[in-house]
């Protein structure tokens, strides 16, 4: 569970700002030094394949609304460079559809690309080491998702001073003066325990979901390898396996 | 998966007079709405934000099945709740604003064609960033009949069935792998038709701007 | 059709596929003419699309030569590219556009024509195919017909001299196909556009066909003739694992009867021979 669904209006403005700042300077540098015609050749594919990843967001597997990620496959199959233009467009894409915030997007393209661009790392060591797809799968895909839900909780973390600000904000006539009066009331007679923000509790659901999450997309992801292994192996690109 | 679907629908077929509005005029409320969003802090104007929302999306005629894509995101947004140690203003805080950034956007892609909206981001992003969005945008619908077929061959052949979960998540895996490798058949055939139709690098649309 | 000049030629090629399927097309020399209607009947996965491929440079053949328009279109297609329309099998993948008019609009577009002149072209060729009522429509929610005709008036609308099309008529309901029949036949009489089509139709071969090469299921190319020649010698081609035209069928039976009215393959003529028979009794 590394997709920040994180509504607009949470996180601070400095931080989705440079979220958008810094995944379009990454999508320039890519730009500017990627041969062009290796970009755009390959653009139906990224169309395909960022659409795939749409459609395993609007596919729920397990009623916990549980949907396949299918970035790391997508790193797997795409390469570096255009996973990350794929999961910016599917960001934009799914921003469009409700599926998270639109000022989010930078930051979540960063948290999936970084997903799929470990798990291509780490498929591709995997593979070296154990020379067979199961593990290799499994291994990349848990610990690039959990990397990047280590991530996302970092990227969370990192607004901890305005979530304060929002729970301190004072009310002015609002139309639920009478609780929030009691709370302020609270607030102001207490002395500033820590921070009222509680990320280890966040942080303890986060993983503890999280967790469930990385083993899930860890066996689809073996799985559908495995599939396009016996009928397309070509598209892997494995050393030392012939098809 | 079927909300996508009417989503695009509802933009195209419908005829209230929010979808008559040009996309621009469009964008640029639901801009305004998501800086609403982003500024405001007190639950009175997220709440009168949402209201007016709620007031559009009904005076439009858009399907009450699209309004659920609207609280989909309040899932993760209950994540949240262990972030403020259960404090109630802040959840409302956090939940006004989830529905009013999800609602302005969902508004706004069941009331506007994609490539309306898409043009008009054309004209402040990269070419080539439109081009992929145009394509996946295309390619979504192309692979959404062979995963709604594969989901009923499935259903209809015994694939999903929860005593059976192992059996089951092989098919779902299987069927997602078949998504997979039709995607990229499909892409090396598109690609095939683009350079049959004059592609030499860059896609050129309606509208577009000549600027290499 | 006066003129003889060559506009295709294909002699003896061979592809591998990367599964190492090796197909052969060989038996006769594939030509076609300036102005000729072409057509290739043979059954499933005898190599019928790996030719026309071959034809637009998206196979490069291992061995033989392929010529269209004197140009080996495995290295210079971009000579040759606009003066060829394409419509492929699966015409979903071939529809780029988000709505018709866009779709129609690609290739001038991104050949470089100016986009005045390239929705000039665009506007005639909705017209000549009567696309007026779904220009505007988004492609996804175009029938199957819809889809088939965008995808000719794409390939239509920079008026090619040479109209390549894999199984047009597939899928098509009886009105859709009468209507694509129409168009083709008006295209290759008003814009003498040269015309090769695969196809399984046996009973619309006659209809728009001058030329008609069969292949056997291995790839090779069997028989050549024009459909009236090919089928009077029905009963000499059961290695092409064919079916017999309805109407050829239907003739033949009836002088098998006693009753003689010729070898007609097309309904008018059918009528014709019919009347004129009759007349005579």
């Amino acid at each position: 569970m590394s997709h920040i669904h994180l509504p607009d209006g949470v996180l601070p403005l400095w931080l989705w700002v440079s979220g958008y700042a810094l995944a379009i300077l990454i999508s320039a540098i890519l730009f500017r030094f990627r041969k062009k015609d290796f970009m755009t050749k390959r653009f139906p594919l990224l169309g395909m394949m960022a659409a795939t990843m749409v459609l395993g967001a609007a596919v729920e597997i397990i009623p916990i609304a549980y949907h396949v990620n299918l970035t790391v496959i997508s790193g797997i199959l795409l390469g570096p460079s255009l996973i990350f233009l794929a999961t910016f467009v599917v960001n934009v894409i799914l921003a469009l559809f409700g599926h998270g915030g639109v000022t989010v997007v930078g930051l979540n393209t960063i948290v999936l690309s970084l997903e799929g661009i470990l798990g291509y790392l780490l498929f591709r060591l995997f593979w070296k080491i154990f020379r067979r797809l199961t593990p290799a799968a499994f291994l990349a895909t848990f610990l690039a998702l959990l990397v990047s839900t280590f991530a996302m909780i970092g990227t969370v973390a990192l607004g901890t001073t305005h979530y304060e600000a929002l729970i301190h904000h004072e009310e002015e006539g609002g139309i639920l003066g009478f609780e929030l009066g009691r709370e302020k009331k609270e607030h102001l007679e207490a002395e500033p325990k820590g921070h009222e923000v509680n990320l280890r509790r966040f942080m303890t659901i986060a993983l503890s979901l999280g967790f469930i999450g990385w083993v899930l997309e860890g066996v689809m992801t073996t799985l559908i390898l495995k599939y396009i292994q016996r009928l397309r192996p070509d598209l892997l690109r494995l050393e030392g396996h012939s098809p | 998966m079927m909300q996508l679907s009417y989503l695009d629908y509802s933009a195209v077929e419908g005829k209230s007079w929010l979808h008559r509005l040009p996309a621009i005029v469009k964008m640029v409320g639901a801009g305004f709405s998501l800086c609403g969003v982003v500024f405001l802090e007190n639950l009175p104007g997220l709440l009168g934000l949402y209201t007016v929302l709620l007031f559009l999306f009904v005076t439009s005629r858009v399907p009450r099945a699209i309004f659920s894509l609207t609280l989909y995101p309040l899932i993760f947004a209950f994540l949240f709740i262990f972030v403020s140690g259960f404090q109630i203003r802040f959840i409302l805080l956090i939940f006004l604003k989830v529905l009013c950034g999800s609602t302005s956007v969902v508004l706004l892609l069941a009331t506007t064609p994609y490539p309306a909206v898409f043009r008009v981001l054309g004209k402040v992003l990269p070419s080539l960033f439109v081009t992929a969005l145009f394509l996946t945008y295309r390619s979504v619908f192309i692979l959404l009949d062979t995963l709604e077929e594969t989901r009923h061959a499935l259903y209809l052949r015994g694939g999903f069935q929860w005593q059976h979960p192992w059996r089951s998540l092989v098919n779902i895996a299987n069927a997602f792998g078949h998504l997979i490798l039709k995607g990229i058949d499909a892409s090396e055939r598109m690609y095939e038709s683009m350079v049959l139709r004059g592609f030499e690098g860059k896609i050129r649309y309606r509208g577009e701007k000549n600027r290499d | 059709m006066t003129e003889m000049e060559r506009v295709v030629e294909i002699d003896c090629i061979t592809h591998i596929y990367p599964d190492l399927t090796k197909v052969q097309i060989c038996g006769l020399e594939f030509v076609v003419n300036r102005g000729e209607r072409v057509s290739i009947l043979g059954t499933n996965g005898c190599g019928k699309t790996t030719l026309l491929k071959h034809l637009v440079g998206l196979l490069v053949p291992k061995d033989g030569s392929v010529r269209v328009f004197g140009v080996n279109p495995g290295k210079d297609f971009s000579k040759i590219r606009n003066k060829i329309g394409v419509v492929m099998q699966d015409v979903d993948e071939q529809i780029l556009g988000p709505t018709v008019y866009d779709d129609i609009l690609f290739a001038p577009l991104n050949y470089g024509v100016p986009q005045a002149e390239a929705e000039a072209l665009a506007k005639e060729v909705i017209e000549r195919l009567s696309l007026q009522s779904i220009a505007g429509k988004i492609v996804h929610y175009l029938s199957g017909g819809e889809k088939r005709k965008v995808a000719l008036a794409g390939a239509l609308v920079l008026k090619p001299e040479l109209l390549i099309l894999d199984e047009p008529f597939a899928g098509l309901d009886p009105l859709s196909r009468r209507d694509l029949i129409r168009i083709l036949n008006e295209l290759n009489r008003d814009n003498r556009v040269t015309l090769i089509m695969t196809l399984h139709e046996v009973d619309l071969v006659a209809e728009v066909t001058d030329v008609l090469y069969l292949m056997y299921g291995h790839g090779d190319l069997g028989e050549r003739g024009t459909p009236e020649d090919i089928f009077s010698r029905f009963k000499d081609l059961a290695g092409f694992n064919l079916d017999e035209p309805t109407l050829s069928k239907l003739f033949k039976g009836l002088k098998e009867e006693g009753l003689d009215f010729g070898a007609p393959l097309r309904l008018d003529e059918a009528i014709q021979s019919i009347k004129s028979h009759w007349g005579k009794k």
